[in-house]
């Protein structure tokens, strides 16, 4: 059994359909790629998997049970998180903030009811509080913790979005564009974080790429979506020699590397 | 100043603070027209709460102008209970806030799927429709005419010791609305200032966000927004028995009607949204001055607009940052001195 | 209570429909184009009805002659208010709602000062009225319902065929897209307001010629001015003028049955579950 299986995931928008008849598993531990020219539907099976979108048919089963139709903060509970494509994070907050913010499903607060102090409040935060700087350890932002978020380069403030996802402790992990507007280093070293993800956590990735080099690099299985229809599903090297991706592509010089 | 610098100078400045709150009316003795003062006093203290309640919905990034509506829903039912049916006071404003809170749990989860403005709206046409029903009830509430229950004021009752929250001096009516409002602001800010506060920043700042690491937005909208109206619909139960007469006439300077929600905004904007105390200092700042400036009153709303105005465009973080802007200014007036009387610029 | 009643009741609720149509249509522009609710918009429709008291009653100007003049100087107040008030914030959520509310205090606490206490009354637009089978219609209630559509025929053909209208239903209705396209959204801003504005001083023109005028008339307009705009449609011109005919009537036809009251609350109920229930209205979009 796969750990998210996503069969003829389908979604119309009034007269266009964005994405038709998605069949396609992501296998525990596996890095899954998902590419496609510009407006192939990409984000939106994002949106579908992580209930931000109420597909108009088809099923998503996440470790057996089925999440069709769930609201976004139940499908974190249930252990699949996102990095949303650019850098969307909490602005105002500190780094560490961030990451606290990240932990909410950890905290005991269940929907209602909150701390009013006390000890075993502040053991937990505490707990919390190491936690999360463990994980800016591993992106690499444990010495930037107070700082303010919206205050970081690009290309840490994309770290801070990393390792909010990270504090959800998902199973499966959803990247939006992880590496785009990034320098060649800037994208060795977040591929080289997520590889070790993957390596030392066992994580399941899903990543949506317009860069070749890095999806061709990172990713075990492609996806390939043109118009919102599956048009390939194999390694990388498949992938290249596809020809009907190539068809989609042709012409698509910004894509290619 | 190093934290427990920081510390202890806070928990100075909120002694002293405390110690002059309590000591106010017996300052304000000598005067010949303390009672009034105090009269002020008590007001100052139940639009704070009000304000602080309409802030605490804003810390999830939504505004809500039915302050006004739901303070007359406390009130109207506070009084009712008391003067129809017979309950003591003090069950009755408890009681008048938990109806308040229900009405709020109602009409929340609709409200909060209507976006942006329009939930302001929602806010305010509510606010509007009671205040048009309790005119129209009126073999319940007295109608147009409002009513009036001057034989019933809060009494407390301690071994042999009996105190009677009476208007003639204020003075113990001004106590109980200082440790009332002082315990629902004390629930407000360790709210604030827990988890739960947390998740409302993360709402405020990226609600997707927030959504997408297991933030469930509408119960935490819905939870906040029913514990505001609770606390605003206290603020119309102490309003109710200070005044001992209600009315749903709608001119400005009936406390049900929508200006008073306006009036709120403005606290609220003008102490500082940002900051906890932002409702107390906009609340006593204005509510004070409009005293001062009586002979004035009649421009009263056009110097509001007019600040309200004046601080959304130079400061917008509201009087509680000022110390914020003390750089910027600066540096802007430098600025402009460096300028030539000519007019042309230094290099 | 007779037939002849609710027939009256209708007429008269549709004349009223008129000016609120031409409040509502000035509303629903600005909510499109500029993405704001002009929270002083009632202000500006008392400040025209204002106007032409001041310039008709006061001056001794011809009527007519003053809606004119007033339209046109409240539309240069809208333009004033645009450039001034509302551009610099660039439509911060917080800012543009305080800054209007703040706007609607100091116009009407203007007024009130500068005008004398008591009631004050325009003219009448026509005097007497109509006969038609035993049901008698102001004459003035025609004029304000038959300015109204004329206006709004205006507007729309102003909308659909000159090269500014084009632009501006082309902004409210993708706002990225006309700036792609190269419409500067400041003059559309500056145009939405003028005619937004100068729409609602008609309005309040007509609406202070049957009733009494008086500083606060604003708020109430502006409360029926959100009702047609949310029952017809946000951002829709056939939406505003539907809305508001069924709102004249309706407030009519409640108030006959009900009471005053009722026609002001059900109204009211009913743009809350419009906005729940079904948020684009009777003819709005998206």
């Amino acid at each position: 059994m796969a750990l998210l299986e996503v069969r003829s995931l389908t979604k119309r928008f009034g007269g266009l359909t964005a994405v038709s008849e998605l069949t396609f598993d992501v296998n525990e531990g596996e890095i899954l790629g998902i590419i496609g020219p510009n407006g192939a539907g990409k984000s939106t099976v994002f949106n579908l998997i992580c209930g931000t979108l109420k597909p108009t048919s088809g099923t998503l089963t996440f470790r057996g049970e089925n999440i069709t139709g769930l609201p976004p903060h139940k499908i974190a509970a249930r252990g699949i998180a996102r990095v949303f494509q650019g850098n969307v994070l909490f602005p105002e907050s500190t780094v560490i903030t961030n990451v606290l913010i990240g932990m909410h499903l950890h905290t005991g607060l269940r929907t209602f009811g909150f701390l009013f102090g006390g000890h075993h409040a502040r053991r937990r935060e505490k707990a919390l509080r190491e936690r999360a700087m463990e994980i800016l350890e591993l992106v690499g932002l444990a010495d930037q913790a107070d700082e303010v978020a919206s205050s970081l380069p690009h290309g840490n403030q994309r770290h801070i979005c990393l390792a909010i996802a990270l504090a959800t402790e998902p199973r499966l992990l959803l990247l939006d564009e992880p590496v785009t507007g990034m320098n060649a280093e800037e994208v060795a070293a977040m591929l080289e974080t997520l590889r070790k993800l993957r390596r030392e956590q066992g994580m399941t990735l899903v990543v949506v790429e317009h860069n070749m080099q890095a999806v061709m690099g990172l990713c075990d299985r492609i996806v390939t979506i043109s118009y919102g229809k599956k048009i390939c599903e194999g390694t990388p090297e498949q992938t290249c020699s596809d020809p009907a991706v190539i068809a989609a592509y042709l012409g698509a010089e910004d894509d290619v590397a | 100043m190093s934290r427990s610098g920081r510390t202890w100078s806070k928990a100075l400045s909120g002694t002293v603070f405390l110690a002059v709150v309590l000591a106010l009316p017996w300052i304000l003795r000598p005067l010949k027209s303390s009672a009034y003062w105090t009269h002020i006093l008590i007001l100052i203290a139940i639009m704070i709460l009000a304000t602080s309640s309409m802030r605490a919905i804003f810390r999830t990034g939504e505004l809500s102008l039915g302050t006004a509506g739901f303070m007359l829903l406390g009130g109207y039912c506070s009084a009712l209970l008391s003067a129809k049916v017979g309950i003591s006071p003090w069950l009755a404003m408890l009681l008048g806030a938990i109806f308040t809170a229900a009405i709020a749990a109602l009409v929340a989860y609709p409200f909060f799927r209507v976006k942006g403005v329009y939930f302001v709206i929602c806010t305010l046409l509510l606010g509007f429709i009671f205040l048009y029903l309790a005119g129209y009830l009126d073999k319940l509430t007295g109608g147009w005419q409002g009513f009036q229950f001057y034989h019933i004021s809060p009494v407390l009752k301690i071994g042999s010791l009996t105190i009677a929250f009476t208007t003639k001096t204020n003075i113990e009516y001004y106590y109980l609305a200082v440790v009332v409002v002082g315990i629902c602001l004390f629930i407000l800010h360790r709210m604030e200032h827990s988890r739960v506060g947390l998740v409302w920043k993360s709402i405020r700042e990226a609600d997707q966000l927030a959504q997408s690491v297991g933030v469930n937005l509408m119960a935490h909208k819905i939870f906040i927004f029913v514990v505001a109206c609770f606390f605003t619909g206290v603020a119309g139960g102490l309003y109710a028995f200070h005044v001992h007469a209600l009315s749903p006439t709608s001119t400005p300077a009936n406390v049900f009607h929508f200006f008073t929600s306006v009036y709120c905004l403005l606290y609220m904007v003008i102490g500082g949204v940002e900051s906890f105390y932002g409702p107390l200092i906009g609340a006593t700042l204005f509510m004070l001055l409009r005293e001062w400036a009586r002979p004035l009153s009649e421009y009263w709303p056009l110097v509001m607009g007019g600040i309200l105005i004046l601080v959304v465009f130079f400061m917008p973080k509201g009087l509680a940052a000022f110390r914020e802007y003390i750089p910027e200014w600066s540096s802007k007036l430098r600025r402009l001195l460096r300028q030539r009387p000519t007019g042309t610029t230094q290099p | 209570m007779s037939g002849q009643d609710v027939v009256q009741a209708i007429l008269n609720g549709l004349c009223m429909g008129g000016t609120y149509i031409l409040v509502g249509l000035g509303l629903t522009l600005i909510l499109g184009v500029m993405n704001i609710l002009q929270f002083a918009h009632g202000e500006i429709y008392m400040l025209g009805a204002f106007t032409v008291y001041f310039l008709c009653v006061l001056k001794g100007l011809n009527l007519y002659l003053a809606v004119f003049v007033s339209m046109i100087t409240t539309g240069v107040v809208g333009l004033i208010i645009e450039r001034v008030l509302l551009r610099p914030l660039k439509g911060a959520f917080l800012s543009y709602v305080c800054a209007t509310t703040g706007l609607s205090l100091i116009l009407q606490t203007l007024v009130l000062l500068a005008f004398t206490k008591g009631t004050k009354q325009l003219p009448s637009l026509w005097k007497g009225s109509f006969e038609l089978g035993g049901v008698y219609i102001s004459r003035e209630r025609v004029i304000a319902i038959t300015m109204a559509l004329l206006l709004t025929l205006a507007l729309v053909i102003f909308l659909r065929r000159t090269k500014y209208g084009l632009a501006m239903t082309a902004s409210a209705q993708n706002r990225e897209g006309a700036l792609m396209q190269g419409i500067n959204p400041y003059v559309m801003s500056a145009m939405v307001m003028a005619i937004g504005s100068g729409l609602a001083a008609v309005g309040g023109a007509l609406g202070g010629s049957i009733f009494n005028l008086d500083p606060y008339m604003g708020g109430l307009a502006f409360m029926k001015g959100i009702t047609l705009i949310v029952i017809g449609g946000l951002g829709s011109i056939l939406g505003a003028v539907v809305g508001g005919l069924i709102l004249g009537i309706a407030e009519s036809l409640l108030a006959l049955f009900f009471g005053s009251q009722m026609g002001i609350i059900i109204p009211l109920v009913l743009v809350i579950a419009f906005l729940i229930f079904r948020p684009r209205g009777l003819f709005g979009h998206e």
